[in-house]
């Protein structure tokens, strides 16, 4: 019997500690309202005429500290601590895509590790933490400030409004845009007897990669295996094809991933694949191989975010010599030749972690960040196109290059996949795209799309 | 009775002090895990902290056992197991009949086994991942060299290739440390059992399967269940050199829990994955040393 007592007893004390672990204040729907509420209760949308005392924020992001930027994102650190010495900011920067993403779900998965601050590049992702209030409406600071939300331009309007997912209010502050766009090597072009300025729609680029790879050139090396590359060459050829209205029409599934229109699509990838044209070890090659061996002379054409232009060339004969230069995505159907791949390229979302403080140092953060004098010291350094309304001196000559084309530009959208309202769409259509490189049909890319909805549903 | 005595009472009541530490933290950072892991797999949730979660019984386990993205994990896994057993234990097994036998250079032998294994998963799967680059890796200039330049394919990209290509590296990494099991087996032989071999003229490539291999059952069996549960979880190697892929044709079980948790935000699915894991590491586990290695108990 006394056995049994201790057995019992030793059981209960199992249990309890099992408990202690269940009770977990994180793991409480009902804590996390009212601490929620509180906060909010709390908020005082003048974040700059507050005090601020030993308060730390955390901002999760993919800044890399070897590449241009990465210094003057450190800048920017270190000039807001310094400006605000109450609040201290720590970063995780991981500047790896896939290893980012996974990192944010990992620490968005539970109300203690959730950063301050995090990146993102808006979509069904985004939408997600929207909806679950986790992200703080934009709104009342910008009523509060409204000289801040005027100086924003339209290209990030994207990466804030999330009312196709049934959230009102704008979310996020967007910082970087982007355009993609075909780069080429004057050189390589001129001596096979290339003209630049004829390559306006994809059948004069198919004519170009001919004539190229007749004379032993390679007109493309691109680094497949990092999937979005496929993935950004899929969502431009639509958007050159039908006009940037396919991403809602794809999203809200009016079109199927396996139709008439997106079996179009894949097909011009394949041929252009099967004819040796796009790269000749996709799989083995990354996006980082993938420019450096456009910066070496290797490849004819690169096709990427206007982001290359602001990348360190440090070095590189042909950039030195000003021999690579930027085109408009050659169009498909001549009527949508001005839409395009692009927008915002990222935003950063204040995250309501339900401290009030934290929150208040976080929105302050965001708009120093995207305040004129400091987004035009970013853009002089790292000159990319920005979602702020600055007049910034400097930049090089190819992102002056690109710039024009910019300006000309009528419609732009970003990754098609991420206009659905399935997260897993980016991962299912990158993946699927990937498998032409495995020699996969048009059919097949489709349906594997479809069936993969089918499953996830 | 137990309790009667004050002096039981006492004992009985500093060892439960004891034991209570260790039972917390198993409970907490076990027991508790595994069954919100199992709760959460009959459930879905998107991952995201205030999320709403919902019951939807074994969905999850028939969505992963109809997956085909599944079974092709669990092919992998069992590559990793072949692979362990064909070539990893044969060579980990030489590896420490050759460290522990009296000859000149041991030391550097066994340096050397284990400098793989010291390098760290990461350092090594980037390592080979550049030695396999079908471009300017060294087996690909090496095979074109000798005029095999047909032979160069994209060993990381191609289906099956590339989960062997991870599964020798991995017998390569961990090789060293399989060596130490077996040379502590190895040595514990009583030295008489070695001069009665010799007495009987039982020495060489005999003494290794009449006497060492005999003898050396147990570890054999250690070998074996962290081989089989060490396949079944496989990750870092994997993620280190394909990351699963391309298109997920090199993804272990670990991978897809992974990959179907962070990336497809499909928490209930993964946990599936995780539970499917653990009664498949345990079931063999328990197969193993009840079944296979029962005789040399008895």
């Amino acid at each position: 019997m006394k056995k049994r007592i201790a057995a019992v007893l030793l059981s209960a004390a199992m249990v309890v500690t099992t408990l202690a672990g269940c009770g977990n204040s994180s793991s409480d729907p009902a804590k996390k309202d009212s601490g929620s509420k509180d906060a909010q209760a709390e908020t005082d949308y003048d974040v700059e005429n507050r005090e601020y005392k030993d308060v730390k924020i955390t901002i999760h992001t993919r800044w890399d500290t070897g590449d241009v930027s990465g210094p003057l994102y450190q800048n920017i650190v270190e000039g807001f601590m310094e400006k605000y010495p109450g609040i201290k900011v720590e970063q995780i920067n991981i500047p790896t895509e896939s290893e980012w993403l996974n990192s944010e779900s990992v620490l968005m998965s539970d109300k203690d590790s959730m950063p301050n601050i995090i990146v993102e590049y808006g979509g069904s992702r985004t939408a997600e933490y929207v909806n679950s209030n986790l992200i703080v409406n934009m709104d009342p600071y910008y009523e509060q400030y409204p000289e801040w939300k005027e100086s924003f331009n339209s290209m990030g309007d994207s990466l804030t409004d999330y009312s196709s997912y049934g959230a009102e209010g704008t979310y996020g502050v967007p910082f970087t845009a982007y355009q993609v766009m075909l780069f080429y090597n004057e050189d390589i072009l001129s001596q096979n007897g290339i003209d630049p300025a004829s390559i306006v729609s994809w059948d004069d680029l198919m004519a170009a990669c001919e004539k190229l790879k007749a004379n032993g050139v390679q007109p493309f090396e691109m680094g497949e295996k990092d999937d979005y590359r496929f993935g950004h060459l899929h969502s431009a050829l639509n958007y050159k094809t039908f006009g940037c209205d396919m991403a809602e029409k794809l999203g809200s599934r009016e079109v199927s991933y396996d139709g008439e229109e997106q079996t179009e699509i894949y097909q011009m990838i394949i041929d252009a694949y099967e004819k040796g044209y796009l790269g000749t070890n996709l799989l083995g090659n990354d996006d980082g191989q993938e420019r450096a061996l456009f910066n070496t002379g290797k490849s004819a054409f690169l096709f990427m975010g206007t982001w290359f232009c602001a990348e360190d060339h440090t070095g590189l004969e042909l950039f030195e010599n000003e021999k690579i230069h930027a085109l408009r995505m050659p169009y498909v159907n001549e009527e949508y030749k001005l839409n395009d791949m692009g927008g915002g390229n990222e935003a950063y979302y204040a995250v309501d972690t339900g401290d009030a403080d934290e929150v208040a140092a976080s929105v302050l953060f965001l708009k120093y960040m995207t305040s004129e004098s400091v987004v035009k010291e970013f853009v002089e350094g790292y000159p990319t196109p920005v979602c702020v309304n600055v007049t910034a001196e400097g930049g090089n000559y190819l992102s002056q290059e690109a710039a024009e084309i910019i300006a000309e530009t009528e419609d732009v959208r970003g990754d098609i996949e991420n206009y659905d309202s399935a997260t897993h769409m980016i991962n299912t259509v990158r993946q699927a795209l990937q498998s032409i490189a495995m020699d996969a049909d048009a059919k097949s890319v489709g349906k594997t799309i479809v069936d993969t909805i089918k499953q996830y549903e | 009775m137990f309790f009667s005595s004050s002096k039981y009472r006492k004992t009985f009541l500093k060892s439960m002090l004891f034991v209570l530490p260790g039972v917390a933290i198993t409970v907490i950072f076990v027991i508790y895990p595994v069954i919100n892991t199992f709760w959460l797999s009959l459930n879905d949730w998107n991952g995201v902290a205030t999320s709403p979660v919902s019951w939807v019984g074994l969905n999850n386990y028939i969505k992963v056992f109809t997956s085909e993205k599944f079974w092709n994990s669990m092919l992998n896994a069992v590559y990793f197991m072949i692979g362990g057993f064909v070539v990893l234990m044969p060579v980990a097994f030489g590896m420490a009949l050759l460290v522990t036998s009296k000859i000149r250079f041991t030391k550097f032998f066994k340096a050397s086994y284990l400098m793989p294994v010291m390098l760290g998963t990461t350092a090594v799967g980037l390592m080979w991942t550049f030695m396999l680059n079908s471009d300017f890796g060294i087996f690909a200039q090496f095979l074109r060299a000798v005029g095999l330049g047909d032979a160069v394919i994209n060993w990381l990209a191609t289906p099956t290739v590339n989960i062997w290509c991870v599964v020798l590296v991995n017998e390569w990494m961990y090789a060293g440390y399989n060596m130490l099991i077996f040379a502590a087996g190895i040595v514990a032989i009583p030295g008489d059992v070695h001069d009665a071999a010799l007495l009987d003229g039982c020495t060489g490539l005999k003494k290794v399967i009449y006497v060492i291999i005999p003898l050396c059952k147990n570890m054999f069996m250690v070998f074996s269940v962290l081989c089989v549960t060490g396949c079944l979880k496989a990750f870092d190697i994997v993620w280190a050199m394909t990351n699963g892929g391309p298109i997920d044709s090199s993804a272990t079980p670990a991978v897809l829990l992974y990959t179907q948790g962070f990336q497809y935000k499909l928490m209930g699915r993964s946990s599936a994955i995780g539970i499917i894991l653990l009664v498949l590491g345990l079931v063999l586990s328990v197969l193993l040393n009840n079944v296979i290695f029962k005789q040399d108990r008895e």
